[in-house]
């Protein structure tokens, strides 16, 4: 499944690259759900080679029905190099990509910044991933692993 | 939705709130405060499938939004 990656605003153009007000990121849509619940709409998440897990905003936890984010399993949701944190819970949930879809432990956090981060426990372990950044746009393949 | 017409959505949306976009992404549908007020808003506006997003606090794209 081939698809263009999607722009985003910058706060202000990098100083190394002063012409560019936008960047480009590979952004998929996918659903969720937990538990018998219906699954959410489709939501825009960022896939994250660099996220051990799959994280989402916990904006979503009410549509999906987990009725307290903190009876998930706690953690701390950091930055890429230490600094702040904010507290994290992991549930269960199934992650339905296109037609595909798997289970994972998911943080949920009040505090990311973004929908969600599609990471390398659940998300890696069940898609290839290819980033096509020579083209304009530049484009994201993925391919469902099939184990036997 | 050209880029151009994206870029210029997301930087009008609230900060730390939602957006929805309609199912083909061609057309800004509704901002919400939460998840639920901007998917409530699209279904108002005729868009069963809508596409959402978080709006970050700012672009500066640190993964916590503190």
């Amino acid at each position: 499944m081939k698809f263009p990656c999607k722009v985003f605003p910058v706060k202000e153009p990098h100083p190394a690259f002063p012409n560019e007000p936008s960047s480009w990121a590979p952004i998929l849509n996918v659903r969720l759900s937990y538990r018998h619940s219906p699954p959410t709409k489709s939501i825009e998440c960022w896939i994250d080679s660099g996220s051990d897990v799959c994280i989402f905003h916990a904006g979503l936890c009410h549509s999906l029905g987990i009725r307290r984010l903190e009876d998930g399993v706690k953690d701390d949701l950091r930055g890429v190099i230490g600094g702040p944190k904010a507290p994290m819970y992991f549930h269960k949930v199934k992650i339905l990509v296109f037609a595909e879809f798997f289970e994972t432990m998911a943080g949920f956090s009040r505090d990311l910044a973004v929908t969600g981060l599609l990471g390398r426990r659940g998300f890696f372990e069940n898609f290839i991933v290819n980033i096509d950044a020579s083209s304009s746009p530049p484009s994201c393949e993925i391919e469902k692993i099939h184990r036997a | 939705m050209s880029p151009e017409a994206r870029i210029k959505a997301l930087r009008a949306a609230p900060p730390d709130g939602w957006v929805a976009f309609s199912s083909d992404e061609e057309r800004l549908v509704a901002y919400g405060k939460t998840y639920d007020e901007a998917v409530t808003k699209a279904e108002k506006k005729g868009e069963p499938n809508p596409v959402l997003t978080k709006v970050p606090k700012d672009w500066s794209m640190q993964v916590l939004s503190i």
